[in-house]
């Protein structure tokens, strides 16, 4: 079936144009990775530093002479993807289905000019084996797209969110692949298809012969002609066939092992005649092709980059191992890693932490919706105090298990970008709050609330809460202030006559809770130097829960301090609270 | 004996030879160990909050009933917070429901019906010193060990239920066992400091210096721990600080399942004692 194949100005141009944009694409992206800063003190390696180190790195894996790891990490995690099958099969026959499909029809189908004919000198792509094929890798794909759909709406929820990328990856699978059966099924039911081919190909000259081929073809073959009744007899019918064998079979099998997109002809049986009028299968033609194309184009800029990234990362990091690089290569490396996440959700599946979001709603804590956030930072994107805080509480959540790392498909070094990130944070003044806090004393923080905050935040953040230690008078009352407690202290004698003496001794922080002061006690040093060792609820006379008492005072300082802004970095917008501004007016009033 | 086995979050990545020689050293007393899909303790989030602290406590209970098994952890701080966990969901009835609930979401449940063990607990109660006694292919006696008990499993006593907290004998017992001597020194109850690296470098540095100057003064040739973060404090910790400060001695610190495990003639390569940051000079004859 010869077909005017690109034979289009109009495609030809499209396909040179999508295969440029592609490439540029590409490249643009890749040369992006040496340029934006994915760490602290990024600021003191160049671009040509990082490109130095780069090469130096590839070189040193070359040297390195690991190629059985290299061929293992290609074979077994690339091609076959064994590391999503590690944690989920639904996922990995997916993927699999998807990619072996898409991949096959790319290279026998798609680039048959290029490669299938090279191979197979008698290729066409209306015989067998490739018109099955053809069909078989299309309902791979076509599969794997299913299962993807069920299981984005089967499993939807803040673990496997679908965005604007995922859905056109998806799209553009399932139109691609829906259009290529809609043409073939097209093809199959023209009558003017089958007229070119009988011009190109048949010898028929006898009369009759004609009307045989077309009986033979509207009966086996799926063809439909306008006007032909369905009665042939079976003497036109056995000529039809003989003519097909001798003329057509040769590059045309039984259209029947396109088991697909026959049974797709049958079914639009009824309207072919109209189609066949329409230039159906032109127009089917157009929109698979250029479709084809808009992928192309489109591919450095879609999910589909991952076929780019994800082998590099899977790679790169499968030869280094788990340690985190350091130096100017753990820059670039960084940044192809924050291009390799398709945004799967693995790794907030298996997040040791996720209980934390559970209770807390805070999305920073999931590693997917981190890495997304690590990625706007990455890129400079300004923002603001408040945003960075709930960040910072996300970031600063993570214990450091390697779950994520360790089930990460695209292979990302997910443990180093967080150690990088949390870093960043520190450095832009959202460190941890056992960092923050100490950056006022705690009558200073004292002040702040009762200025910045209405007097109901309190009540507020013992609502809802399962027991009351510092607002229970019964749990502390009985203190006889025997100083029991801070000489039991490994903080208070590790302090003692030195800078950066604790400010309040724990036996103060029982009186300070005596006089209704919680306020000065949960800014204090005492509470969040606290080393939890429990010395002095294990030996306090009394039987008071020294230690619980300081860690609920850490949890309520936290509750209410956290929203007051410490730092302000988007000074243009200036409508966010500037806590020092507040602390100069709240000294002044002092003074006067 | 069979047991769900807590690693906690350090050990798989920072602190492998804990896991690897534990299992080796249970294997030899015929105690299984079931890998489940336990998320973080809780412990280092429970400064920020209370209930997230309980729920991925619970999460990790719950699984474990789920399966009938008791939990064993080498781990003290993993070990106080489970322990805590279990505490208050018995303690408060909201509480308990509220997290339940929570749980319920994913089919599980919190309804006491298994026990959370330490490592140490399991080898002195349940598999008994007489068979650890028995075990012993090759007497340590050449090395005075300080051991190094840990706060989180040792206090608050009634949550917790260890030992006695202020003249606890298990860990020496254990350490007895292998053929070394316990040595007795002032501070062996005190804390690694480890809690607040990151939070507070300065104080976490001179508790642990404090302790080792006290180890020193004793005459212990090393220090043994049996906690996945005091072990990271007196090891990789010690290693990056004594290079910076000479004034403070070096004691290296060894996994009290890796000097079992010697005295055992297990092989190094289970219980990984090269990956540890600081040598014991006197051991290195007798690692396999």
């Amino acid at each position: 079936m010869q077909e005017p194949l690109l034979g289009s100005r109009l495609l030809f141009i499209c396909l040179y144009a999508s295969i440029i944009l592609c490439a540029v694409g590409i490249l643009f992206r890749a040369v992006r990775w040496f340029f934006i800063n994915t760490g602290p003190a990024s600021g003191s390696a160049g671009v040509f530093s990082r490109i130095a180190a780069a090469i130096k790195g590839f070189f040193a894996i070359l040297i390195s002479v690991r190629f059985f790891l290299f061929f293992k990490l290609l074979v077994l995690d690339v091609l076959m993807q064994t590391r999503i099958l590690k944690t989920d099969v639904s996922r990995w026959l997916m993927h699999f289905l998807i990619f072996t499909g898409f991949t096959l029809l790319l290279l026998m189908h798609a680039m048959d000019d290029l490669i299938t004919k090279k191979i197979f000198p008698e290729y066409f792509s209306t015989i067998d084996p490739f018109q099955y094929l053809r069909n078989l890798f299309g309902l791979m794909v076509i599969a794997g797209v299913a299962i993807a759909v069920y299981r984005r709406i089967r499993h939807r929820g803040p673990l496997l969110a679908t965005r604007y990328a995922d859905r056109y990856a998806l799209a553009i699978l399932a139109v691609i692949m829906v259009t290529g059966y809609l043409l073939e099924s097209a093809k199959i039911s023209s009558e003017r298809v089958f007229n070119r081919m009988v011009n190109d190909f048949s010898a028929a000259s006898e009369p009759g012969d004609d009307e045989a081929l077309r009986a033979y073809w509207a009966r086996e073959y799926g063809t439909v002609f306008a006007g032909m009744g369905e009665d042939a007899s079976e003497k036109v019918i056995a000529r039809g066939r003989e003519l097909n064998e001798q003329s057509c079979a040769t590059c045309h099998s039984s259209t029947r092992s396109a088991f697909v997109s026959y049974p797709l002809a049958r079914a639009i049986r009824p309207v072919a005649v109209s189609m066949n009028t329409v230039k159906a299968d032109t127009v089917l033609y157009y929109i698979h092709v250029l479709a084809c194309f808009i992928g192309l184009a489109y591919l450095p800029f879609s999910k589909m980059f991952h076929l780019i990234t994800d082998p590099l990362t899977i790679v790169i990091n499968g030869l280094a191992g788990r340690k985190s690089a350091r130096g100017a290569s753990a820059l670039p490396r960084r940044a192809l890693e924050l291009d390799a996440c398709t945004g799967c959700g693995t790794c907030s599946r298996y997040c040791s932490v996720a209980p934390v979001f559970r209770i807390t709603g805070n999305r920073e804590v999931l590693p997917m919706d981190k890495l997304r956030t690590v990625r706007r930072l990455a890129s400079g994107e300004r923002m603001s105090a408040a945003e960075l805080r709930v960040i910072s509480e996300g970031a600063f959540a993570c214990s450091s298990c390697f779950r994520c790392t360790e089930v990460c498909p695209a292979g990302i070094n997910l443990q180093d970008q967080w150690s990088a990130s949390k870093e960043l944070l520190a450095e832009r003044g959202f460190p941890l709050p056992h960092v923050w806090i100490k950056e006022h004393t705690s009558s200073e923080w004292s002040d702040l609330a009762r200025c910045l905050q209405g007097p109901g935040v309190e009540i507020d953040a013992v609502k809802g809460r399962y027991y009351n230690l510092t607002g229970d008078s019964e749990v502390f009352a009985h203190c006889i202030q025997c100083q029991t407690c801070t000489n039991v202290c490994p903080v208070v004698a590790s302090r003692t006559g030195r800078d950066g003496a604790v400010d309040i001794t724990p036996q103060k922080i029982m009186n300070l809770l005596r006089l209704g002061l919680n306020d000065l006690a949960m800014g204090s040093r005492m509470t969040w130097d606290c080393v939890t060792c429990y010395q002095c609820q294990e030996n306090c006379p009394q039987g008071i829960p020294v230690t619980e008492i300081i860690y609920e005072l850490k949890n309520r300082a936290y509750a209410r301090y956290k929203t007051i802004v410490r730092e302000d970095d988007n000074e243009e917008e200036g409508a966010v609270i500037d806590a020092r501004a507040a602390m100069r007016d709240i000294r002044q009033d002092k003074e006067s | 004996m069979k047991f769900a086995f807590f690693k906690g979050c350090k050990i798989p990545c920072y602190l492998e030879q804990y896991g690897t020689s534990t299992r080796a050293v249970l294997r030899t007393f015929g105690v299984r160990l079931i890998d489940l899909e336990f998320n973080c303790c809780g412990y280092p989030n429970r400064d920020i909050n209370f209930e997230a602290f309980i729920l991925s406590a619970a999460r990790n209970l719950a699984l474990a009933e789920k399966r009938r098994l008791d939990i064993l952890t080498p781990c003290k701080c993993c070990y106080g917070s489970l322990k805590h966990a279990v505490h208050y969901l018995r303690e408060h009835e909201r509480l308990r429901r509220t997290i339940n609930a929570e749980l319920a979401g994913e089919g599980l449940s919190w309804n006491d019906t298994i026990r959370v063990k330490h490592l140490l607990t399991v080898l002195c109660d349940d598999i008994g010193l007489p068979a650890l006694y028995a075990s012993i292919k090759r007497p340590l006696s050449e090395i005075s060990v300080a051991a190094h008990y840990g706060c989180h499993a040792l206090r608050p006593s009634a949550v917790v239920h260890f030992d006695d907290p202020l003249a606890p004998s298990i860990f020496e017992d254990l350490i007895a066992a292998t053929g070394a001597r316990p040595v007795d020194w002032p501070r062996r109850l005190d804390c690694c400091g480890n809690p607040l690296r990151g939070r507070n470098d300065e104080i976490s540095l001179d508790l642990m210096r404090t302790k080792l100057c006290d180890a020193e003064e004793s005459g212990a040739d090393c220090i043994c721990t049996a906690c996945t973060y005091c072990q990271i404090q007196f090891d990789e910790v010690q290693s990056e600080e004594s290079a910076a400060d000479e004034s403070v001695p070096t004691v290296p610190s060894i996994l009290y399942t890796q000097l079992l495990g010697i005295s055992m003639g297990l092989p190094e390569r289970k219980l990984g004692i090269r990956r540890n940051y600081l040598q014991i000079d006197k051991l290195r004859k007798s690692i396999k």
